[in-house]
């Protein structure tokens, strides 16, 4: 029984002792205060001593730090920690991948959505704009395509969280992240007077597992991801442009195996103003085709490789407790390619974060 | 021209990092590791440690409340119950809004520890016209005034209604 209801109790019984003494013509009144070791109490029920009174008095733990607002993050690089149960975010990404004579505009529409029991779900929805410059031998005119590529759905599942985020060698949050392809972009009778522009997607349906590891020390967030994309065989037309973005195939009906894809990027974030989440990145990126695919064998579509490094800025605004959006901007450098065109890579984005009613960001 | 061009880079970035780790070694974040390791200690039962890192916690960062709560409950611990009365008051001046009440409820309790229940009644009565009392409230301000012989209040605050009701202050002895 609560303390609640055994005063309660106590006050009924002083309700009928006041009765009683109503009959006998007694006035009512407070009963002697009690002794500091609540012993000789008037009352039916022990109160607390003042030596239990103090045993309510503990020690606090120290409050963790803000970090301020959500801030926009990584390009290529994935967090580790899921959204909230309830809490969702659209994020609006966009790409514009430039090597000569080329301009690939990839602008991914981000929703992610925080399920509970350390998941979250997010799928990807990009729009394309491609823009293939004229030939100059023979001479042509220059080609412009706009259109949905390829829809990429990810399950996240949380696995760590991180313990100390201000202490660099505590367990960082760990994440899994397993990754599915459609190949809903155009990629079978392409125009050859598009040179490729109208294609806008692979062809393949993928799949891939990632590994996410996100640590914090105050003000400093490292990132990094490494996973690997199992690309499913698809038949190809001619004309059609392999995933190293130089190869053409030639053959009608190709029936194109593509390699494992080796995925890994990390970041090294610094927040340099909590209140505006305003801070700067460098962030690495890279993927690697070996030419092997784990369940189809040699692979038929042309190895490569590359990495790049990226230098971002960021900062949030505005930021309260049921909205906040961050904004990015940066632009991905080449540093090595093989088989793969030199590309600069212009890039921009902004996330709307909607706070559910089961978390808050911001730590 | 590319050498120099890289050590330029280089340089920028050291400069970048070295500001970032001079952000790390901010005074809270120092205080925060502190108080930290004092917590543990805390919950160790070594208290002279807790107060040698609460101390260092405190000359890091003297504006952080729990610090002062940690430092009033080592004292009170060890025996030094106007020390730790002080430390709570220091606490409870930092917080001007509602957050001062768990450092009130922590005062309240040392005083009605050391039967000063007069003065444990003028504290709690600052929290009695707020709009919503913290938890354990109603608890404490019972017993002071149950101790203090006013046990029909004591039974007032304990079952009414909490909203719009104000009692008189305490009276004086």
């Amino acid at each position: 029984m609560n303390l609640r209801r055994r005063l309660s109790l106590c006050f009924l019984l002083l309700l009928f002792s006041g009765n009683a003494f109503f009959c006998s013509g007694r006035v009512r009144a407070d009963p002697p205060p009690m002794t500091p070791d609540a012993s000789g109490s008037p009352y039916a029920f022990p109160f607390s001593s003042d030596a239990d009174m103090a045993g309510d008095f503990k020690a606090l733990a120290p409050p963790l730090l803000p970090w301020g607002p959500n801030t926009s993050g990584p390009f290529f690089t994935g967090t580790a920690e899921v959204e909230p149960i309830g809490s969702w975010y659209l994020e609006p990404f966009a790409y514009d991948f430039m090597s000569p004579g080329v301009s690939y505009l990839y602008m991914p529409m981000r929703l992610a959505v925080g399920l509970g029991h350390n998941l979250e779900i997010d799928s990807f929805l990009p729009l394309e704009q491609t823009w293939v410059g004229a030939p100059q031998s023979p001479a042509g005119k220059s080609a412009s395509v706009f259109g949905v590529g390829n829809t990429h759905f990810e399950i996240k599942w949380q696995l760590t969280s991180d313990e100390n985020v201000y202490l660099p060698l505590a367990m960082p949050a760990i994440a899994l992240t397993f990754d599915f392809w459609v190949p809903s972009g155009q990629y079978q009778n392409l125009n050859p007077q598009d040179y490729s522009a109208d294609q806008l997607g692979n062809g393949t349906f993928n799949e891939g597992v990632f590994v996410l590891v996100r640590k914090h020390v105050k003000p400093f967030m490292f990132y990094l991801q490494v996973g690997d994309i199992l690309e499913n065989p698809s038949t190809v037309g001619v004309g059609y442009e392999f995933d190293n973005s130089i190869t053409h195939n030639l053959a009608p009906n190709f029936h194109m195996v593509d390699g494992n894809l080796l995925y890994y990027a990390g970041a090294f974030e610094h927040v340099l103003n909590t209140e505006w989440g305003a801070g700067y990145l460098l962030e690495f990126y890279g993927e690697s085709q070996s030419g092997q695919n784990l369940f189809f064998g040699s692979a038929n579509a042309p190895p490569f490789s590359f990495l790049w490094l990226a230098p971002e800025v960021e900062a949030t605004w505005p930021h309260n407790k049921t909205l906040s959006a961050t904004w990015g901007a940066g632009v991905a450098l080449p540093v090595y390619q093989s088989d793969y065109p030199r590309t600069i890579t212009p890039m921009g984005t902004v996330t709307l974060y909607f706070n559910g009613p089961f978390g808050y960001r911001g730590m | 021209m590319t050498f120099a061009k890289s050590r330029v880079a280089l340089l920028l970035v050291a400069i970048l990092f070295a500001g970032g780790c001079a952000s790390m070694t901010d005074p809270d974040v120092r205080a925060y590791l502190h108080e930290r390791t004092a917590y543990a200690n805390i919950r160790e039962g070594h208290l002279d440690r807790a107060l040698a890192e609460l101390r260092r916690a405190l000359r890091e960062n003297p504006k952080e409340p729990t610090i002062l709560n940690n430092m009033a409950y080592v004292e009170f611990r060890k025996g030094h119950y106007s020390r730790a009365v002080g430390y709570l008051e220091q606490a409870r001046v930092l917080r001007t809004d509602d957050n001062d009440e768990p450092y009130i409820l922590n005062e309240a309790r040392i005083l009605i520890a050391h039967h000063d229940y007069q003065k444990a009644l003028r504290l709690l009565a600052l929290i009695e016209p707020r709009p919503s009392w913290p938890k354990g409230y109603r608890k404490i301000m019972a017993e002071a005034l149950i101790h203090n012989g006013q046990s029909a209040r004591a039974l007032a605050i304990l079952l009414g209604p909490h909203g719009g009701m104000t009692l008189d202050r305490p009276s004086s002895p």
